[in-house]
């Protein structure tokens, strides 16, 4: 018997006998239809387990792995406002499960990445020396994510960093360890968080900047919970820039309709949401239009890395893609690598950008 | 007892049959999808699966995607003669969609596609397996809703909303699923499929409709439905009072009603629950507030709420402004206190709503109050609203929150207390159910509510359209 009930006995419980009402805004439940992966049912297969009720499987430990853990159920959650969440219990669960020897083959490999490149991607790197900071300007860290999936717009975030003029620094890290954390290998999630902030301690006072809400939700809500505080500020770099919207350029007008989808981390994780739509609004002639859900209640663009089901992955993807399209958009934008990658996947026709990436092609 | 993936006893020969006809991936055996399927929201339901119990465990579970699909398992069930259980979101709170026997749960969510709306009719025909919440999201972003919002509109589905006759929260206005459905489409337990004529009204012998409304799945299969639809409301206001009795309130209620003003909210608290939820309002000990929430075209909200002020002020109410509604539009849809109850070991907590007609709501609420509180004993908590009213009454909605002596008297406390609340109700000429449903939980008082006559030829009409019983046996006390 692990310690789950024990550590998070009254989540579990909350979640276990809770009348569902986070059941329509559980991605998996509405592209499948399947009731085992509503969080109720997932929850009281964790406390079964925990108790010896119920066997410790690969079916069990599949199930877990469904849970994007993108915070769109607290939307609706009944008890949100006491602070309920489910992540720490569900993190934990999988966490059990990696170490029973459980996790399914997708999780697994992506752990096996993780290990042999120090990124979940499998991109083999030699990393560059950190660029320290001139003028107390702003470090820009990103880790593989933005490299292997949005290496457009992290050039474009070099660029416009320049534009406001602060003599941006430079930090290139293998992994943050978030998505290791979300799933379940503890040990290679503090190992990359260790070497982050370590390599972050050795560089100039100054703001942490990132194009990715991921790598931002780490550095500022996660590190100080794994006693890793940075000390320093860590922002989005749609933070960034729309404090410094008079020393960016001039853009192009784009005669275009856009829609703006939020990424859960951004969101709901460190609730930016006017930023990114502040920078757009400086485009002139583009006509931004909302879709069904927005800003914290934006529905899911999909997994980040290790999902067990590509088949229910495509299908949240597909949902968001479609809904996004419906507003009449002729483009996407968004502003995270996973986003983007996952919008891209779904192959519907409507061009995807980045937010950074969009604003440099409007120069 | 640690139980294993597979299930040893499913029957090989109909899982191929059913995976011919749907697909390997739509159907399950697996030991977890059972367990899971083993409660809906019927609290007795929910302790019991928390403790891994698998009373209701179906023995299989399937996806299907279509008409014909559900059709095609209906058959197979017939040929094996083994019950089929409908299910939507699981939702239903009287154990509707537990499977009492076993047998094949159908498992309705994959079709959940709006397959047209008609603007210039002002309806929606939808597949029924699709979630409340997503649909009036559908909606909306086209500048409609049906205006059925239950508690539940996250968590169910328009299958279950018919096949309960569920009401939503805005149903002094939009009405209940009753006045919401135009047609349906149904499989029946041999295989046929039923369409009825999407019209506004027809005179061609009884109702069909009628008959799979709060049928629960007993009689066939509910598939798509044709459902009215308004157009998103363009003004909203509300406004709240404070009556120094239960019974006041219920009057100022009748009085807008019968001037003919339909608020789509109407809410009143008893005492208990008043203090309960309005604490910070300072209200004295035995006032009971009233909401109205008032929704719809600009001239239209202006003179229903001046009006109903005006009604309200004759019975020399408190006003209490806006605070009330807007603390309950925010919260609307939480039954976090239900549930919070249910994780106490011993406890059990339920919302039984029945009617009546004005001339005695205010004292079958007095009536019932007193016997719940009487069985829930000297540990329990009763207190009540009514929250959806009609040109001749309105329901009483009570809640109560009990705790046993042990896990085996959990059980035992719960149907006391609804035996004392559902006598208390028919005795004083009240109804066992508003809008609930009758399920699995409530059967055993169908004889008392449709007499020995009318009970007698509820089970006929079932005989004869399902003769081998096998449409989710055991419910409305069938």
């Amino acid at each position: 018997m692990s310690d789950l009930i024990k550590t998070h006995g009254l989540e579990l419980d909350r979640c276990a006998f809770c009348h569902d009402q986070c059941m329509s805004a559980t991605p998996e439940v509405v592209a499948t239809g399947d009731q085992t992966l509503v969080v109720s049912r997932v929850a009281n297969f964790i406390r079964l387990a925990d108790q010896g009720r119920l066997d410790w499987t690969e079916g069990l430990a599949k199930r877990l792995f469904y849970g994007l853990n993108d915070g769109l159920q607290y939307e609706y959650c009944l008890v949100k406002k006491e602070g309920h969440r489910i992540e720490p219990f569900l993190r934990a669960a999988r966490a059990e499960a990696v170490r029973r020897g459980l996790a399914p083959a997708a999780v697994a490999a992506a752990a096996a990445r993780v290990r042999d490149t120090g990124n979940v991607f499998g991109c083999l790197e030699t990393l560059p020396e950190p660029v320290a900071p001139s003028r107390g300007g702003p470090i820009l860290v990103h880790d593989a994510a933005s490299r292997a999936l949005t290496p457009d717009a992290l050039a474009a975030a070099r660029l416009l960093l320049q534009d406001v003029g602060d003599g941006p620094g430079e930090l290139a890290i293998a992994s943050c360890g978030m998505v290791e954390f979300d799933l379940g290998y503890v040990d290679l999630s503090q190992a990359a968080a260790h070497h982050v902030h370590a390599a972050l301690a050795a560089l100039p006072e100054g703001p942490v900047v990132t194009g990715d809400p991921v790598l931002a939700y780490a550095l500022r809500v996660m590190y100080p919970q794994w006693g890793l505080p940075l000390n320093r500020q860590v922002l989005h770099l749609s933070e960034y820039l729309v404090d410094r919207t008079d020393l960016l350029p001039t853009f192009r007008p784009r005669n275009e309709v856009a829609t703006f989808h939020d990424p859960a981390a951004l969101s709901r994780g460190l609730g930016i949401v006017d930023a990114p739509r502040a920078l757009l609004a400086r485009v002139s002639g583009l006509t931004l239009v909302e879709p069904v859900s927005s800003g914290a209640a934006a529905g899911s663009d999909g997994p980040l890395a290790g999902y067990p089901d590509p088949a229910v992955a495509s299908a949240i993807r597909h949902a968001r893609f479609n809904e996004l399209v419906s507003t009449g958009a002729s483009l996407i934008i968004t502003s995270s690598p996973y986003s983007k990658a996952n919008l891209e996947a779904a192959d519907g026709g409507t061009p995807v950008f980045d937010l950074i990436e969009f604003l440099q092609s409007a120069r | 007892m640690s139980q294993s993936e597979s299930h040893p006893s499913a029957d090989k020969a109909l899982l191929d049959e059913l995976i011919a006809v749907l697909a390997p991936e739509r159907v399950s055996c697996n030991d977890l999808d059972r367990l899971a399927y083993a409660r809906d929201t019927f609290p007795l339901a929910i302790k019991g699966v928390a403790q891994g119990d698998r009373t209701y465990q179906p023995d299989v579970i399937v996806w299907p995607e279509t008409r014909e699909e559900v059709a095609a398992v209906i058959r197979l069930a017939a040929s094996h003669g083994i019950p089929v259980v409908p299910y939507g979101g699981g939702s239903g709170i009287v154990g509707g969609a537990l499977s009492v026997q076993g047998g094949i749960l159908l498992d309705l969510k994959k079709m959940n596609r709006i397959l047209a709306l008609d603007s210039l009719s002002l309806t929606v025909t939808v597949q029924s397996g699709a979630l409340g919440g997503v649909l009036e999201d559908q909606l909306g972003a086209q500048g409609y809703t049906i205006g059925h919002y239950p508690q539940s509109i996250y968590s169910s589905t328009v299958g279950g909303w018919i096949a309960h006759r569920g009401i939503g929260t805005f149903s002094t206005r939009y009405g209940k699923m009753d006045d919401i459905v135009v047609s349906l489409e149904v499989v029946l337990p041999d295989g046929q499929i039923m369409t009825t004529r999407s019209v506004p009204q027809s005179a061609a012998g009884p109702d069909l409709n009628r008959l799979f409304l709060g049928a629960e799945g007993t009689l066939g299969v509910v598939t798509a439905a044709t459902l009215k639809l308004h157009p998103l409301p363009e003004a909203r206001t509300h406004m709240a009072f404070a009556f120094s009795s239960f019974a006041d309130g219920v009057e100022c209620v009748r009085r807008v009603i019968h001037r003919d003003y339909r608020p789509a909210v109407v809410r009143l608290y008893d005492p208990v629950e008043t203090q309960a939820q309005f604490s910070s309002l300072g209200l004295e000990p035995g006032q009971a507030v009233l909401l109205f929430v008032v929704e719809g075209y600009p001239e239209l909200v202006d003179l229903t709420a001046r009006s109903v002020r005006e009604i309200a002020r004759g019975l020399k109410p408190r006003d209490l402004g806006t605070a009330v509604g807007d603390y309950w539009l925010a919260n609307r849809f939480s039954t976090a206190s239900l549930c919070k109850t249910l994780t106490k070991p011993y406890g059990v907590a339920d919302a039984l709503e029945v009617a009546n007609v004005w001339s005695r709501l205010a004292q079958t609420y007095t009536a019932m109050k007193e016997q719940m509180e009487a069985a829930a004993g000297p540990n329990g908590q009763v207190y009540g609203h009514c929250s959806h009213f009609y040109h001749t009454g309105g329901n009483l909605y009570m809640i109560f929150h009990a705790e046993a002596d042990s896990v085996e008297e959990v059980s035992d406390i719960y149907y006391r207390i609804l035996d004392a609340a559902f006598k208390t109700s028919m005795g004083n000429g009240g109804t066992l159910t508003h809008h609930h449903g009758v399920g699995l939980g409530k059967g055993r008082w169908m004889p008392q509510e449709l007499g020995d006559a009318g009970f007698g030829l509820l089970q006929r009409v079932k005989r004869a359209v399902d003769p081998t019983n096998i449409m989710n046996p055991g419910k409305l006390g069938l």
